[in-house]
Parts: structure tokens; sequence; C-alpha cells
């Protein structure tokens, strides 16, 4: 028995081990959101779905907010719609002592909907998500996430970090896509992203009143740790056709929430043409930049407004 | 809990410790902490549904011993069909109700009167389909005099609930695993590491081999009217590989672990894709099943004996019985009636026991005549494996129909060539191993211990690395 205990103990070290230096490796490259459960507890956080981790980098918004320190802690349609999972994430994100950051609420009307396949009381969708399962969102490594999250084989750990050309996050969360822009290319991924959003209008429900709710109930609770922006960030003309179909109260709704909570809303959908985006609704790298400005840009003078009166 | 889950990996090693370090001194301890440990393995699943195998388990005890108590023939019938209804009309309750009042409805309904189902949601207790005939073979068994029962209830009880092989089998017989509960069990380093050999391929079959594979047979089965016939016979292929690995990897894992208590479970799969002909396929694949079945419905019917009419009736009866207890959806019923097609034939020309020999057993490769051979039945086995994977019969149908098509000479479009990489080495260790009882228990064992320990190693990373997304075991849902 003892010789079986030290072989067996010896040989569970060495593969134990050798698993902790794999999961070591994990970085930005590993996928689009891991490294967002790695980074300390922040300050001022952007929060959304892919819209805003793809669209707002912080790296630019922080020229305009030295001391705020933003972070992109925005994740995707799926996993990080307004709910207790997320609300319960954020919260566990901000560092405790916070009462002067800074807050962007992305807000589109997926992130406040619900799917067909919850009825009643049945979970949120995304409780099955990482949100709901990683315990920690700021520890690194991330075994939690890991281990129960990742999705995908763990020799894409190693696979990935070697691909220089491959999507990454950095450390201050922003999810930079790269994609090889040619026009028909570009235009082949609007037409398939229209096609699929089309066929998304069926399987939500519509705005849910749980979901503004919780919403809401995030906002109050970020207005305790500094200034709260509601941030509608801009898509082509299609896909606002698309949503303004699913949900033509959309605007009206914030607006409510805006004035409820005594919290801007700063819509972008007027200018939308002035962008660029790579699949019909998620900006390029240029255009992210030049939102971040404009949003930065807005921000401040809506501060100076307050400052004045 | 999974067998690859965290969970198990925690729990394994506390039991294993109490087992040997704490109860080794006294059989009735040892026997206590196997039957409190499976029951707490079987509440990871759902604790509401430990009432149902503890009832079982006393109503088989009390029959047991109440047919050793009666000689009276008609008193003893009584007892088993007490033994049985209970058994099987859990079973038919649980896992069957609802497939009979959806056709009852059908059936009206084809006949112009509608009438409103009943259906209740019912949950499958995990394990139901396994250990209700495990414990029926024990009563079955004292019945025909073939075994004594036992008085020692927390012996009958850890063999009911025995945690390794409770959940998705292999089905155990009373003779073989009930009386080492009787003995208290001794360390055995070789043993123990022997078992810890076979889980580690059971692992590797199960989260390499099958997991990947789902991925890719699912996302062909789901999406079958897009793919070309190449893709969709790639695609069946698939399947039959993870069913193939999910099954056995866990009956490995079953049987590894069982002997790091010092228990000898029977083997449950003996490499039936290298099979040649659909006969020694049955003789190979699911073999407590297979055999469960022969000794306790296809023998009392006649078996082989009677008329051709009589054989092929059993047969039939045998294969549909099969395919209906692996679950409530008439795609079962057809993938058992279609290997009763495949099997017919040879049963009624006596040739269905002509390969009853390992295949190229003295040589390291099979002649050409077994190599068509052994491909043409995994050739039919994955076919009838359509209808095991289709949601319904007619998809069924239409991905069959798929595949026979001219495209089936074109190259599919989904073609994963790291999985065909790990498939090909998996069947190349498979095959070097095909005299075992499973692929690497003596494979390597002429290497030194370091030069051992380095393979072994390098599996656990391959599986680390290259296990595919978790899937459940497929079997739990029978």
């Amino acid at each position: 028995m003892a010789q079986f205990i030290r072989h067996l103990s010896l040989f569970s070290l060495v593969c134990g081990l050798s698993f902790l230096y794999i999961y070591s490796l994990a970085d930005g490259r590993t996928d689009s959101f891991y490294l967002k459960f790695t980074s300390s507890k922040q300050k001022s956080l952007i929060i959304g779905s892919s819209r805003a981790a793809q669209g707002l980098q912080p790296r630019i918004m922080n020229l305009y907010f030295k001391d705020k320190s933003l972070y992109n802690f925005s994740f995707s349609r799926i996993h990080s719609p307004y709910g207790i999972a997320y609300n319960k994430a954020i919260m566990d994100k901000i560092e405790p002592d916070t009462n002067n950051g800074l807050f962007v609420v992305c807000v589109n009307p997926w992130t406040v909907s619900d799917l067909h396949n919850r009825i009643g009381k049945n979970p949120f969708q995304e409780k099955t998500s990482f949100l709901e399962t990683t315990r920690y969102v700021n520890i690194k490594p991330n075994f939690s996430y890991l281990i129960s999250s990742f999705e995908h084989r763990n020799i894409e750990i190693i696979s990935n970090k070697l691909d220089a050309r491959r999507n990454f996050v950095h450390d201050d969360g922003w999810f930079q896509v790269n994609i090889e822009e040619s026009n028909i290319s570009r235009q082949t991924r609007i037409d398939e992203t229209m096609k699929s959003y089309k066929r998304l209008t069926k399987q939500y429900t519509g705005i849910s009143d749980e979901k503004i709710y919780y919403l809401i109930k995030l906002v109050e609770y970020l207005k305790n740790k500094g200034e709260v922006y509601l941030v509608r960030l801009p898509i082509n003309s299609q896909m606002l056709l698309i949503e303004e179909e699913y949900s033509s109260s959309f605007d009206m709704k914030i607006k409510k929430i805006s004035d409820k909570t005594n919290v801007e809303y700063i819509n972008f959908m007027p200018e939308r043409d002035l962008f660029q985006y790579t699949d019909g609704h998620h900006l390029n790298v240029e255009s992210g930049e030049k939102l971040s400005k404009e949003l930065s840009k807005r921000i401040k003078y809506l501060q100076t407004q307050r400052n004045i009166f | 809990m999974l067998f690859n889950s965290i969970d198990f990996a925690i729990f394994l090693p506390i039991v294993f410790i109490l087992y040997w370090f704490v109860t080794q001194w006294n059989l009735k301890l040892q026997n206590i902490l196997i039957v409190v440990a499976s029951y707490v393995f079987y509440s990871w699943w759902d604790w509401r549904f430990l009432s149902l195998i503890i009832f079982s388990t006393l109503v088989d005890y009390l029959v047991g011993l109440q047919l050793k108590a009666f000689d009276d023939l008609l008193k003893r019938k009584l007892l088993l069909w007490i033994s049985i209804i209970v058994n099987i009309g859990f079973l038919g309750f649980f896992k069957y109700y609802n497939f009979f009042v959806a056709n009852f409805v059908d059936a009206f309904t084809f006949f112009g009167n509608e009438i409103q189902p009943n259906t209740l949601s019912i949950i499958l207790p995990v394990g139901i389909s396994f250990y209700t005939f495990q414990t029926l073979s024990y009563t079955i068994d004292i019945y025909k005099r073939k075994l004594e029962p036992t008085s020692n209830f927390i012996a009958f009880a850890a063999f009911v609930s025995f945690f390794p092989q409770l959940v998705a089998g292999p089905i155990e017989r009373a003779t073989n695993l009930l009386p080492q509960f009787y003995k208290k069990r001794e360390f055995n380093y070789h043993k123990a590491v022997d078992g810890l050999r076979q889980i580690l391929w059971g692992l590797f079959k199960k989260v390499v081999i099958a997991d990947n594979c789902a991925q890719y047979s699912s996302l062909i089965f789901d999406n079958y009217t897009e793919h070309s016939a190449s893709t969709l016979l790639l695609g069946a292929v698939f399947f039959a590989f993870q069913i193939y690995g999910d099954f056995s990897g866990y009956s490995d894992i079953a049987i590894g672990t069982s002997r790091l208590f010092g228990f000898n479970l029977k083997q449950n799969f003996a490499f039936p894709y290298f099979s040649r002909d659909i006969a020694e396929f049955w003789r190979r694949w699911h073999i407590s099943l297979s055999t469960w079945f022969r000794d306790y419905v296809y023998i009392p019917l006649g078996g082989s004996r009677g008329s051709k009419w009589n054989q092929a009736r059993n047969v039939f009866i045998i294969f549909l019985v099969s395919g209906f207890w692996h679950g409530a959806n008439w795609t079962f019923i057809v993938w058992g009636g279609l290997n009763a097609l495949y099997f017919l034939p040879l049963l009624l020309l006596n040739r269905n026991r002509i390969y009853t020999d390992i295949v190229a057993e003295h040589t390291m490769l099979p002649n050409l005549r077994e190599f068509f051979s052994m491909l043409a039945t995994f050739f039919l086995s994955t076919l009838a494996w359509v209808f095991f994977r289709a949601e319904t019969i007619s998809k069924a149908f239409d991905y069959l129909n798929g595949i026979f098509d001219w495209s089936l000479f074109s190259i599919p479009e989904i073609r994963p060539s790291f999985l065909i990489i790990l498939i090909v080495f998996f069947l190349v260790v498979e095959w070097s191993g095909r005299r075992q009882l499973y692929a690497i228990e003596k494979l390597w064992l002429k290497y030194p211990k370091p030069i051992r320990f380095a393979i072994y190693y390098v599996i656990v990373m391959v599986i680390f690395l290259y296990g595919g997304k978790e899937q459940e075991f497929i079997y739990f849902q029978f």
C-alpha cells in the first residue's frame, strides 16, 4: 500500500504541476473572456455585450479620465444580458471602497430580453454561463474559469498563445478583433449577421420587465460607486431596422430609466453612419477608437454641464 | 457525479482512503462503507430516487429469503413475480409511461378519435435500467436454484448499489459479484495499479475519443440536410466511435475503479469493432446486457432449439426488447430490429458461431478476408447506429438516404484532422491490445517502470490537452 500511495502521489504531483503550468500560460488569446476574470478589482467599468467589448477602448478613454482607469468588463449578448448573474459579477469586480468611479453601461434590446425557453420561474439562460459559475472574477490564473467554463480544448491555450493573428483581450479588457478586411468579406459577414439576427428575433420574447428591473437595480447600485452613463452604441441601418422591428419602444424605455434613475443616456444611433462595422453591429478597430474618443468627449461635456449647474 | 468530473476526483480518493485505512480491518465495515459511499454517489445525481433503489433492494432481499423458505412451486412463482413486477414496474413507469400514453393517443387519433393525453413530467432515475436488471438476476437465479440467497443485508445492499457500476453497468450477476462481498478484501498492489491503468484508458476513450466525436457527430446530424454523402457517412462513423468510446470507456472506468477496491467485474466490451460478422459483434458489445437477455429471455423462450420459425421469432424478440431497453422511442426498436435482420441469416444458416476466437490471434495484422469482414461488419453496425442517434425514424431514413448518393465520393466538408489522427492512434492501440481484457492491460509491461510511467504521463496529458467539451455519458439516459 505504501508503495502504491508513493507512486500514485508522485505521478499525480507531476501531472498536477503540468496542468498548473499549462493553465498558467492562459492569457488574452485564450478566449474572448478569460483575461477579464484575472485582472484585479476595478474602480471604473465599461459594461455590456460584445458591441461594447469590441467597440469601447479603455486605453483611449483613460486619456480623458486619467484618474478613473476604466476597465472593459463587457462580454456578449448570450453571456451578459442584464440579470442576476451579470449584476453579481459586476459587483464582485468593483473595488469595495470605490465611490468616485465611472461606469459606462451599454444597452441594446438583446441585453434586456428573455429567450423563449425560459418559462415562468426557470432560471435565466445565463445562469449556466461562466458569469454564474466562475466564483472569483479577479484571480490569476483563474482555475475556476479554466476548469468549468473554458469551452475549448486545453491545447488551444498553447496554440492560441502562439498565433499572433488571433483576436485577443488586452490588459484593460478591450477585446481586439483582427479581421482581414475586404469589401466582399465584410459584406458577406454583414449579410450573414442580418440573416442570423432576423432568425434570432423569433427566439426572444421581447423586452423583459425582469431584465429591465435588474438593469435599474444595477444602475442604482453603480450610482453609489460613482458616475453612471447609459450608452447605446451605434450599429448600421440594416441592424437598426431589425432592432426597431423587434422593439420599437426600446429607446423610450431607456429614456424612462434614465429619467427615473437620474442618469444620462447617450444614444449614438443618429451618428451611426459615421462609423464602420465589421459585421453590421461590431465596430472595427478604427471606428472603436473614434467612438471611444467621442464618448469620452460627451461624458466630459456632461460633467462640465453638471458642474456649471 | 460523472466519472470525468472534479467531484468524482475528490470523492474517489476519500472513499479509497477510508476503505483501505479505516475499514480494512473489518468485513462488515468495508461493506457498510461501500453502501454509504454508493448511496452518496447516487444521491449526487438526485437524492429523490434513493428511495427507489432502497425499496428495490429491500423487496429483492426479502423475496430471495422467502424463495429459500418455500418449496411450493406456486408460492415460489408468486414471489418471483413480485420481484419482477416491482422491478419492471418501476422501470416501466419511469421509462415508458409517456411513450405508451403518446402511442396510445396516436393510435386513437389515427382512427379518428381525439383524446387528451395525460402524460406526466417524469424524470428517469439514473441507472434504473441497470440496477433493476441486476437485482432481477439475483431473484431469478435463486428461483432457478442456481444461487443461494444471502441473509447478509449489508452485503446485498452493497451488491445492488455498488457505485462503480451503479448508473451505467456492467450489469453484474449475483453469482459473480455478490460472493465478493462475503470476503474481506485485501489490498493488492498489482490489482490496484491494473485498475488505475484501466481507468486511464477508459478516460482516454471517453474524454478524448467520445467527447470529441460527439461534437462533430452532433454538428453533422443536427444539420444533415446540408451535408454531402461523404460527410454524412463520416458523421455516422464519428457517432459509432462516440458511442463505443463513451460506453466502453465508462465500463473501463467502472471495472478499473472496482479493482481499486479489490473487486473483479466482468469484461463488458471485447473490441467489438474488430468483429468479423454481426454474431461476433453481439458477443463483444455490451456483453453484460446481451448475456442477460440470452439467459433470462432468449433461453426460456426456447433459444436456438425448435423450428427455424421459433429461432427467428426468439431472435427478433431479443433484439427488439434489447432495442426497447435502450429507450422509449421507436428509433431504438428499429435499431434492434435491424440488428435482428443482420443476425438472422447467420443463425438460420448455422454460421453464427464461426468466429469465436480473436481476429488475427497469432499474427500482427489481419489477412485481407479478415480485414474486409471487419470493415463490412463495422459498416453495417454504423448504418444501424444512425437509428440509434436520430431523433425520429423518418430522420434516420433521410440521413441514410443522404449517404447513398454520388457525393459519397467527394471529400467531406467537415474533416477534423486532429480527431482523425486521434482515432487512428486509438485503433492502433486497441488493435495491439485486442488479446487483453482492455487495450493497455499488458501493452507496455515489458518496458521498465520509468518508461511505462512516461507513457502513462503522455496519455494523461493527451486527455488533458485534447479532451473534448464535457458530454454526459450516453448510457446514463438509459
